[in-house]
């Protein structure tokens, strides 16, 4: 019985019916989920979201009508809904996905492109869901508020004679509100390069890498293959596992390398 | 987490394919609407995010021909969403080809992939279209006027709202579901009928009980109850003439090309609702009547001109409702229909006798064009500019309790009505006795009922023949059509009752009479209609079977069938007129 209420409520968003479906069954599957609804574009989204009040929305950013981005404005403001983007691998989809991560949305899952990929998919999903239903939703949409900058002394893990200093942060699930949060707190003069492993589609980082930029005193750019490989050797194995196929990363650099 | 099961596939499977079917059809008309400058501002828009769906939809079941192809298309759309190229007749052609290419694959019986070598060949062409943008017509209504094709769809775009924004608000429900739900409804009627036979009893076996006055007070209000549920369960089987009318600007806009006429393809009365059960249905006869206006009822442009008539032939759709009844009229402003060559050519085929065919009006003589002899022959076709498939466009509208008739003037045009019943689920039937058997005919075939005697009736030609007026009218007895169970071999002798005093019920089928003989009228009713188990019985003459109030089973007979049916029993012999009454 109580299990049974603590289920976590899930409202499935997207204009394709394939989808719907394909997310409602992979959703099903988990015991602790419970999809109460789904609908078919924004407007249908705000009025199941005001009625049922699901504790998750999985939303999709293109469709009729209310698109994604609008009806995420006003999840997030009016109902302080946590939602997941499902977002298409392309540029414009990870354009927008940083446009609905400034405007509130917890995280983003890519929709599966092939059967084969389902498994991880639905893992994920269902990860970052539980993981957003804890999530406390008015914190995320407030701007990133440059506060002082920190000095604290760092701790330091290793350091060779004559070698360069290096920060290395690897993030996953949340990372790109964490790293919004952190960034900003980084002083320009900062006397250490800067790497940043985040688990992300290769078609986003270079999004990511443009929208921290903007909000860094520190350029913030995508590392190209090359830079990849030659930092790699030099990191360890922290970043050369983020080298590995499907892990993606995204270097800062202090102004000048 | 574990991977989909072949059920799950399977369902995902069909729902994708009846939504890309969807989507495919809505950019096709999106397409034509850019293409002749009455596009709304939205349309690229959807015709983006329609390509979109489809590849995002088809990359999730590994669909790779189609993701690619419909990537490339979405890519096209965003390069012109963007300003980057601007969109002209050739792109229109390629996305068409692109979009039928998905349509063939995915929604042929077996559902497929786009084959590798139409792939390489449509996504290089859209490629460069994208990169290149060919030429520079610009979607705008200035250079449109040589526009081969314009639909005026008054209707639907009158409220300056896309159809397709309306239904995106509806839940979609399997059609078995609510024929199961109407069926239940069904039952409550029948049911409730019985209880309404029961009250008057009820007082009469307690009079002044309050109790039972409350009881008759109850079953009336759910009589009202049920008719209303039944009622609004028709209505969602119903759907708007839209649903076929718009998937015809599309072929027309090919056919108008392929005979290099000029033609403007008019549609209204988009709103109308009709029985969802016919839009499948109506979708070839309608486009088989559009093809002959095309071919053989417009003139060519020289032709037109010659005979004063503007350049651009009209092609108008129109539908309505009239009485229970659907009205679809297909007409052109063509050269019409000659009568005399009809029936020249009637006469030609032995389809009639030269004495019919003088003794025939030019409306009955135009009906002609429907006689299955007829409708093949070539000269005919060259002749009357008409006649292929009539026949079949004929067939397929009785087989739906409809008629269709043509009306034509030489040198104006030419107009084909086809008319069916609201719905298919309910018919309001003349409830009948013959040999002691309850039948039900439906009233919209009753022209009118005669009383009759045994000595009224003239044999003639082997068959039983009734003096209506001045005329005789072939007569069918309903207890023939029982023997006509294919299972039993059809065989065996028509029940024939014995009564002097009997009623003659009067048929019009597509215009010709004929007579069914009748022992007792029990009145007219609504009947709904239950398919008859053909592992039971398997009789064409029966459209069905009706259970009454008081549980009596009604057999309701098929009009156009039990006459042909009947009249070929009759004879014994194929007799090539068989289809023919009077």
């Amino acid at each position: 019985m109580l299990s049974e209420r603590k289920k976590i409520r899930v409202l499935v968003v997207d204009d394709s019916a394939l989808m719907r479906k394909l997310i409602s069954n992979l959703l099903a599957k988990d015991p602790e989920l419970e999809v109460i609804a789904t609908a078919i574009d924004g407007c249908f989204a705000l009025t199941k979201v005001e009625q049922l009040k699901p504790d998750v929305v999985t939303l999709d950013v293109d469709m009729p009508r209310m698109d994604g981005l609008t009806a995420l404005a006003e999840m997030v403001s009016k109902h302080n809904t946590p939602v997941i983007m499902l977002s298409s691998l392309t540029t414009r989809g990870a354009a927008l996905t940083m446009q609905a991560l400034e405007k509130g949305a917890v995280d983003f899952v890519c929709k599966p492109s092939g059967t084969a990929r389902l498994p991880e998919m639905a893992d994920e999903l269902v990860s970052k869901i539980k993981a957003a239903a804890r999530t406390n939703v008015l914190a995320l949409s407030r701007p990133a508020a440059p506060e002082a900058p920190v000095r604290k002394k760092p701790a330091i893990l290793r350091q060779g004679r004559g070698r360069e200093r290096v920060v290395a942060i690897g993030a996953s699930s949340g990372g790109p509100h964490a790293l919004r949060h952190l960034l900003p707190r980084i002083p320009g003069d900062i006397d250490a390069g800067i790497v940043i492993v985040q688990h992300m589609p290769e078609s986003f980082t270079a999004m990511l890498a443009h929208w921290l930029n903007e909000i860094c005193d520190l350029e913030v750019k995508e590392a190209s293959p090359p830079e990849t490989a030659r930092m790699a050797r030099a990191s360890g194995r922290e970043i050369e596992r983020a080298t590995r196929p499907r892990s993606r990363v995204i270097w800062l650099f202090p102004g000048r390398c | 987490m574990d991977d989909l099961t072949r059920a799950e596939f399977d369902q995902l499977l069909a729902v994708f394919r009846d939504q890309s079917l969807q989507i495919l059809e809505e950019m096709g008309n999106d397409l034509l609407a850019l293409e002749s400058g009455r596009a709304d501002a939205d349309a690229m828009n959807r015709l983006r995010r329609g390509a979109h769906t489809i590849k995002g939809d088809s990359a999730c079941i590994d669909f790779d021909g189609v993701t690619k192809l419909a990537h490339k298309i979405e890519d096209v759309f965003d390069a012109v969403l963007c300003e980057k190229i601007k969109f002209d007749r050739q792109s229109v052609d390629v996305i068409f080809k692109s979009l039928d290419a998905i349509r063939t694959a995915i929604g042929g019986s077996e559902i497929a992939d786009i084959a590798a070598e139409q792939l390489t060949e449509l996504t290089a062409v859209l490629m460069s279209i994208e990169k290149t943008g060919i030429a520079n017509i610009s979607p705008t209504a200035a250079d449109q006027k040589r526009e081969m094709l314009r639909q005026r769809d008054a209707s639907s775009r009158g409220e300056g709202e896309p159809a397709n924004k309306h239904r995106r608000g509806f839940v979609r429900v399997e059609s078995d579901k609510i024929d199961t739900l109407l069926n239940l409804a069904g039952e409550m009627v029948i049911a409730r009928s019985v209880i309404s036979q029961i009250g008057p009893e009820l007082e009469i076996a307690f009079p002044r009980n309050e109790m039972v006055e409350r009881f008759s007070g109850a079953s009336n209000q759910m009589g009202k109850l049920i008719a209303e549920l039944q009622k609004s369960v028709l209505k969602m089987r119903m759907v708007t003439v839209d649903h076929i009318f718009r998937r015809f600007p599309r072929p027309m806009r090919e056919l108008a090309a392929q005979s290099e006429k000029e033609v403007e393809l008019q549609i209204s009365g988009g709103e109308t609702e009709l029985d969802r059960a016919l839009v499948d249905i109506l979708y070839e006869p309608i486009l088989h009547l559009l093809r002959n206006a095309v071919d053989h009822g417009l003139e060519t442009t020289e032709e037109r001109r010659r005979a004063g008539k503007p350049a651009e032939g009209r092609i108008a759709m129109r539908a309505y409702h009239e009485g229970n009844q659907v009205v679809v009229e297909v007409s052109d402003d063509g050269r019409g229909i000659d009568p005399a060559a009809v029936r020249y050519k009637a006469v030609e085929v032995g389809a009639i006798t030269r004495l019919d065919a003088e003794s025939m009006t030019d409306e009955e003589a135009l009906e002609l064009i429907f006689l299955q002899g007829l409708s093949t022959a070539k000269q005919l076709t060259e002749l009357s500019g008409r006649g292929v498939g009539a026949a079949a466009v004929k067939a397929a509208i009785e087989q739906l309790r409809g008629t269709v008739s043509v009306k034509s003037e030489v040198g104006s045009g030419t107009c084909f009505t086809l008319r069916m019943p609201l719905t298919l689920a309910i018919i309001k039937a003349l409830l009948f006795t013959a040999a002691g058997q309850l039948f039900a005919l439906p009233l919209l075939a009753v022209s009118e009922i005669a009383r009759a005697e045994g000595c009224d009736i003239v044999h003639l030609d082997g068959i039983e023949n009734y003096r209506l007026r001045d005329r005789f009218i072939s007569l069918v007895r309903p207890g023939v059509v029982l023997t006509f169970d294919r299972r039993k071999g059809g065989t065996g002798a028509a029940l024939r009752s014995e009564s002097t005093h009997f009623f003659v019920i009067v048929l019009a089928i597509a215009g010709k009479k004929y007579g069914v003989v009748a022992d007792e009228l029990l009145g007219e009713q609504e009947l709904v209609i239950k398919p008859l188990d053909s592992s039971w019985v398997q009789n064409d003459a029966l459209a069905g079977a009706s259970v009454l109030g008081d549980g009596r089973v009604v057999l309701i007979m098929d009009a156009e069938m039990v006459f042909r049916k009947a009249i070929k029993y009759e004879r014994g012999k194929v007799n090539h007129r068989e289809a023919y009454a009077v």
